[in-house]
């Protein structure tokens, strides 16, 4: 096999290297640049989200896809699907809103500094879980928007689709070839005893590439 | 599409891009669908103990158990693309500070159309709490009945199924 | 083997087979209010497309390139000195 391609390379030349290094590089690039642009539009670090525990069932299952936005002016209702941050806490956790606390007017709430109007104060629970969220949140009483991620707006059920098994890529002369989905781990994270956050990561979709047409059987 | 591999790795490129196209289609028709069905929810007047909480047990903390009442049609919120219903009922009050507050005191999850019949009578699930630790000042609040229609593909769509016209009372009861 | 005419071919079959299906599966989903109907549809109809196209059928072969005659290289080395 290997000796084919490198026969293949001997006579394309070093300028065809080149040139498979440069269409490699693109391909990478194009699809970071659709998530850094998706990133800045919906204002949200990672727009799309792979749901990685069973805390939403029936909701979400491990696998589906969430698209997430977080515009600046967000406010946040019952009943809305957060993704959340918590300092201190590597790994995001996307769960539903169980309470929320608008703050009008400047006030002292027990437990916390003094509170300015339009903020928010957040309590949230997931789906498949008995009590709500407060023991994940390491000391923080409730949630505010600075530890939001995002909204989750849309949702693709693993179930629906073929998933596409990124097959093996084969750096051939044709350009045939199709990006695998890359996939972007931000890191493992030991299971919370008792609850079960839904874990996420960070998955960058790209579409594949139109099949070049009529390609020669010869390299 | 000279060799095998190339036919099928072409093949799978495009039924990829049908399936996205096909996708977006379906995400797309559950627009099509606008049905908005309403129910009722009768609420009696919230009782109010005082308990302690686990979190921080030296603090006396109120609570109200909520007794409700609800009855709603809503398999006509069923189509192709409803993956389930998440049914949530909500109180809404303003308390002293003015803080506006929202609370899920209770839930539940339909996932079939057959299931869609709501006919309840029950109390809160989830504990309402005040944030002030004390409803004292909170002059009354209002409930409603909301649902969340989530589908296979596409976005996440919200509604209000009922609500009560008039405010319900607090009641304080004596703790013995 | 599949010469550059059934290339052609099998790019067209895939092409139109493939968008006709996704058509029909949607309608037929749309109809009966199920998206398993719809994608068994596109699944059942892949499944088809495959085994239409992806063996080397001897129908993607009718137009085998013809390629010149071989030149005696002994004569050749001659004429060229």
């Amino acid at each position: 096999m290997f000796t084919e391609e490198l026969r293949a390379f001997r006579r394309l030349g070093f300028r065809h290297v080149l040139l498979q290094v440069l269409n490699f590089a693109s391909v990478i690039a194009s699809g970071l640049m659709i998530w850094k642009g998706l990133g800045l539009i919906t204002n949200t670090e990672s727009p799309i989200v792979v749901v990685l525990s069973g805390s939403m069932e029936p909701a979400f299952y491990r696998g589906d896809l969430l698209f997430l936005t977080n515009p600046a002016s967000e406010r946040y209702h019952t009943g809305d699907i957060t993704v959340y941050k918590i300092p201190g806490a590597d790994i995001p956790i996307v769960h539903r809103v169980l309470e929320t606390h608008d703050v009008s007017k400047t006030v002292k709430i027990p437990g916390l500094d003094t509170k300015q109007p339009g903020d928010q104060l957040l309590l949230t629970k997931g789906d498949n879980n008995y009590v709500d969220d407060i023991e994940l949140y390491q000391g923080l009483d409730w949630l505010e928007k600075k530890h939001i991620v995002g909204k989750v707006r849309g949702h693709r059920s693993h179930l629906v689709n073929i998933r596409q098994i990124p097959t093996l890529r084969r750096l051939r002369h044709d350009r045939d070839e199709r990006l695998p989905s890359v996939k972007i781990r931000i890191t493992r994270y030991p299971r919370p005893i008792g609850v079960n956050t839904a874990r996420i990561i960070v998955a960058v979709l790209t579409r594949p590439r139109p099949p070049s047409y009529l390609v020669s059987s010869s390299v | 599409m000279h060799s095998i591999f190339s036919r099928i790795n072409n093949i799978s490129a495009f039924l990829s891009s049908c399936t996205m196209a096909l996708l977006a289609c379906v995400a797309l028709s559950s627009f099509l669908f606008t049905a908005d069905p309403k129910g009722t929810l009768s609420i009696s007047p919230v009782k109010v103990f005082p308990s302690k909480t686990n979190r921080y047990p030296r603090r006396i903390q109120e609570m109200g158990f909520v007794n409700f009442n609800i009855s709603a049609d809503l398999t006509p919120l069923f189509h192709w693309n409803t993956k389930q219903l998440f049914l949530y009922l909500e109180a809404e009050y303003q308390n002293a500070q003015g803080v506006n507050n929202t609370v899920v005191i209770w839930d539940r999850i339909v996932r079939r159309p057959e299931d869609a019949v709501i006919n309840f009578v029950g109390k809160n699930k989830y504990a309402f709490r005040e944030i002030s630790s004390s409803f004292k000042k909170v002059p009354s609040s209002y409930y409603s009945l909301k649902y969340n229609v989530m589908p296979h593909v596409g976005v996440l769509t919200y509604g209000e199924a009922a609500r009560t016209i008039e405010p319900v009372d607090f009641v304080w009861e004596e703790h013995v | 083997m599949t010469d550059f005419a059934g290339q052609k071919l099998v790019d067209d079959i895939v092409r139109i087979w493939l968008m006709a299906t996704t058509a029909i599966s949607f309608i037929a989903g749309f109809a009966l209010q199920s998206l398993f109907v719809t994608f068994s549809i596109l699944g059942l109809s892949t499944v088809a497309l495959l085994v239409l196209v992806v063996p080397p059928w001897p129908m993607f072969n009718r137009h085998p390139v013809k390629w010149l005659p071989v030149v005696n290289a002994s004569s050749d080395t001659k004429k060229s000195k």
